[in-house]
């Protein structure tokens, strides 16, 4: 592909200043984070109790308790385990609602989306992941799929780019696991928008870029092959 | 003291906290709560010590500012500083 070739979609200055802001709204900073004191603790508590606070919880955000999407190999991040989804909840017909997912002994992760095609908060938690803050295996899909126009509004874009950040994650999908390996900002297999892609990836830092592709993406190439190799018998 | 799950902890605002599950990351204990009140939220709390707790999440499912500590923001940075 032509390295000339003017990029489809958003620019560099654009997507940072985007994920800058979202990023700021998801992950705003407390200067002055809330003490207190313990002054009692291993109190027994009533199984009434707490599926009254977890029903309250629950009507009041429209939660779905616990209801996430298993990992799969298509799963832009990585395989989760059921074990390490120990706790969750995330909201129902809402995009970037916050949801929390654990993994065993693993640090909270906190997302406002996650499902394939949200790709631009999916790279800000993987860039978290990249920086070590938080632990790669315990990255879930929250499983919260609403309506695609609140999606848009809630992350300010009109559907038109929204609709564009979603194809960034397919083609980079489609790619990795087809090649097992990145694609250059050349590549040109979708129109541009893996330059686009590629930018996004660079400046969240995101492990890919900085660690290389799983090895079960890796994996994946080797299935891929095998299937197309069966296809030409 | 040793904080276990699935039991609650008073804190001196008055609100019970059922921990849900408890976190170690790079030497540090969070808890993960539900607060067992009116106005149910879960909460991420950083054990400072036996006895107190730091709030790292306020309110999990707000849908606006969720992370409150000065590592939320040095990781806002380095993110950005990546760019």
């Amino acid at each position: 592909m032509s390295r000339g070739k003017k990029p489809v979609g958003f620019s560099e200055k654009q997507i940072i200043e985007w994920a800058a802001k979202y990023y700021d709204e998801v992950f705003g900073v407390d200067q002055n984070p809330r003490e207190a004191e313990i002054v009692d603790a291993n109190i027994d508590v009533p199984k009434e109790e707490i599926e009254k606070a977890e029903k309250t919880l629950l009507e009041k955000f429209n939660f779905v308790y616990g209801d996430f999407e298993k990992s799969s190999d298509t799963n832009f991040h990585n395989k989760v385990n059921n074990e390490d989804v120990a706790y969750g909840l995330a909201l129902k017909d809402s995009w970037t609602s916050v949801g929390v997912g654990l993994g065993s002994g693993m640090f909270t992760y906190l997302t406002a989306a996650g499902a394939t095609g949200d790709f631009g908060l999916s790279a800000i938690v993987a860039g978290l992941v990249s920086v070590g803050v938080l632990a790669e295996s315990s990255i879930i899909r929250i499983w919260g799929r609403g309506k695609q126009e609140k999606k848009a509004a809630d992350l300010g874009l009109t559907m038109a780019e929204f609709d564009h950040l979603k194809k960034f994650e397919k083609a980079m999908l489609k790619y990795v696991k087809k090649n097992g390996t990145l694609p250059s900002p050349d590549d040109d297999l979708t129109g541009g928008h893996l330059y686009d892609m590629y930018l996004q990836m660079k400046m969240l830092n995101h492990k890919y870029l900085v660690e290389g592709v799983p090895d079960y993406l890796k994996q994946s190439k080797i299935n891929n092959e095998n299937e197309e190799n069966k296809g030409d018998k | 003291m040793v904080i276990q799950e699935n039991k609650a902890i008073l804190l001196d605002d008055g609100v019970k906290y059922l921990v849900k599950k408890k976190i170690s990351y790079k030497n540090n204990n969070y808890l993960l709560c539900l607060s067992l009140n009116d106005d149910p939220k879960a909460a991420l709390l950083h054990m400072k010590n036996d006895n107190k707790v730091e709030f790292v999440v306020d309110d999990l499912f707000m849908s606006e500012v969720v992370a409150s500590t000065p590592e939320g923001k040095a990781i806002a940075e380095k993110l950005l500083k990546n760019t």
